[in-house]
């Protein structure tokens, strides 16, 4: 097999539409040293194929399908030789996972776990950005001190998203703003939190940020200001602002109390 | 990307030092795979096989394979999820075929474009980002949506597929390679560390 015959091919392997012989070809190509074109096409074809699946509705299998699975395993020692070349990455990287779970310490382990990947990676991303753009030690503290912290809310807000239950909602602009911001609310009545999220905030918005409102009878309640990093922003609702009862309605306003965007969603 | 899309992203990941721990014997870690993945598993079984008995056993069959094979998984060749969905897709295609006969196109299953039929066991982030998917694929242009679908969830060859829309070979590989283009666009949005 020739590498164009591979890339010719990869699409329709990806989406199972090879035969038996084609498929075992593509294979055997594929373990030999194919292009790096080759490798990057094949992960990208499987990874877009995916998608198909996950448009779909998931489903639960049935109870029993656990069980059969657990009988069908036989009992293995573990893997002592052959481990493969990323084994020990990937034991590093879960080292430092152990040593940051430790440091957070809080909320159950798959959680925790969620979070971490996105810090670390979010970390990655901020000391990219800081290096670039500091040259002083305090500046560099600062910022970091400041990602850091929104960071935590970011890792916080998917936690909330992974929980079943959780709403997301959209908020809609409220007259006829010409700039591009959005914003979507993210509450669990149960757990009583909420966060807010914006994104695509405007470069002349306004410093002092936009002033977050929750509606419960009809009467405005204060729930914090989003203040703009970077044309995105999060702010966690005070839980205080929750125990009272189940906001109707969330809203982002001005300092002079002009709402621009509100979820019409009832909550 | 928005920094809600980042988010949803995020739930897209599993980390692949699951799979060292699964190849290490923990069948814990198979577990919380399990829970993860099951789902999408048997909704792609059930959406080809139009069986539920089919489809259970297709995820039974995917993750003993998992855990028979989890030495051999290569990050760099792939996602987990797309690693677990291609092992889930492919056992489903070969019942499929040795069955001989296929369901009639979306009977009695859930399509892509119906993405509203909510699971108690989805999230509100995973709900949107279905639902954003759904909306990409159903701005596909027909020929092109029929293309892949009849290979990935009929489980078509693509000299069969090219046949059954009466199509030549080399219109039909066009028409999947713009499909998976889109679908690939809509990948760097949605899980742009799954992009080469």
């Amino acid at each position: 097999m020739t590498e164009a015959e591979f890339l010719d091919k990869v699409e329709a392997w990806a989406l199972g539409g090879l035969t038996d012989l084609e498929r075992a070809a593509m294979e055997r190509y594929l373990a030999g040293t194919p292009s790096q074109a080759c490798r990057d096409a094949h992960r990208r074809a499987f990874a877009s194929a995916a998608l198909l699946a996950a448009a779909l509705p998931p489903e639960t299998p049935a109870p029993e399908v656990w069980s059969r699975i657990e009988a069908a395993l036989p009992p293995r020692p573990a893997v002592k030789r052959g481990a493969p070349a990323w084994l020990g990455w990937a034991v590093a990287a879960v080292a430092v996972a152990a040593a940051v779970l430790l440091w957070l310490d809080r909320g159950d382990r798959r959680t925790r776990e969620a979070r971490l990947v996105g810090q670390l990676r979010d970390r990655d991303a901020s000391l990219a950005a800081v290096a670039g753009t500091q040259t002083d030690l305090a500046g560099c503290r600062r910022d970091l001190d400041a990602l850091r912290a929104k960071d935590i809310l970011a890792g916080e807000a998917v936690a909330l998203l992974e929980l079943p239950g959780t709403q997301l909602i959209p908020l809609d602009r409220r007259g006829p703003a010409a700039h591009e911001l959005a914003a979507n609310a993210i509450y669990h009545r149960g757990v009583k939190k909420a966060y807010v999220v914006a994104a695509n905030i405007p470069a002349d918005a306004p410093a002092d940020g936009y002033r977050v409102w929750l509606v419960r009878g009809g009467q405005r309640v204060a729930a914090g200001t989003l203040v703009a990093d970077g044309g995105r922003a999060i702010v966690s609702i005070p839980t205080l602002t929750l125990d009272d009862g189940v906001p109707e309605t969330f809203q982002l306003a001005l300092a002079s109390g002009e709402i621009v965007l509100e979820s019409q969603i009832k909550i | 990307m928005s920094f809600l899309l980042a988010l949803i992203a995020r739930l897209f990941e599993v980390d692949p030092a699951i799979i060292g721990e699964i190849a290490a014997g923990d069948t814990a870690a198979l577990r919380r795979l399990y829970d993860r993945l099951a789902p999408r598993v048997r909704a792609v079984a059930a959406r080809a096989l139009g069986n539920a008995s089919d489809a259970d056993d297709v995820v039974q069959e995917t993750f003993v394979e998992v855990w028979h094979r989890a030495h051999t998984f290569d990050p760099s060749r792939g996602s987990v999820v797309s690693w677990v969905t291609m092992l889930g897709h492919r056992r489903a295609i070969d019942r499929l075929r040795r069955r001989g006969t296929r369901p009639t196109a979306g009977a009695g299953a859930p399509t892509p474009d119906a993405p509203s039929a909510d699971s108690p066991h989805e999230t509100a982030a995973q709900r949107q980002a279905r639902a954003r998917i759904a909306a990409a694929l159903a701005e596909l242009p027909p020929e092109q949506r029929q293309a892949v679908e009849l290979m990935y969830f009929e489980g078509m060859s693509q000299s069969e597929a090219a046949a059954h829309l009466g199509a030549a070979l080399g219109t039909f590989k066009s028409r999947v390679r713009a499909a998976m283009g889109r679908l690939g666009a809509l990948l760097d949005e949605l899980a742009p560390e799954a992009r080469p």
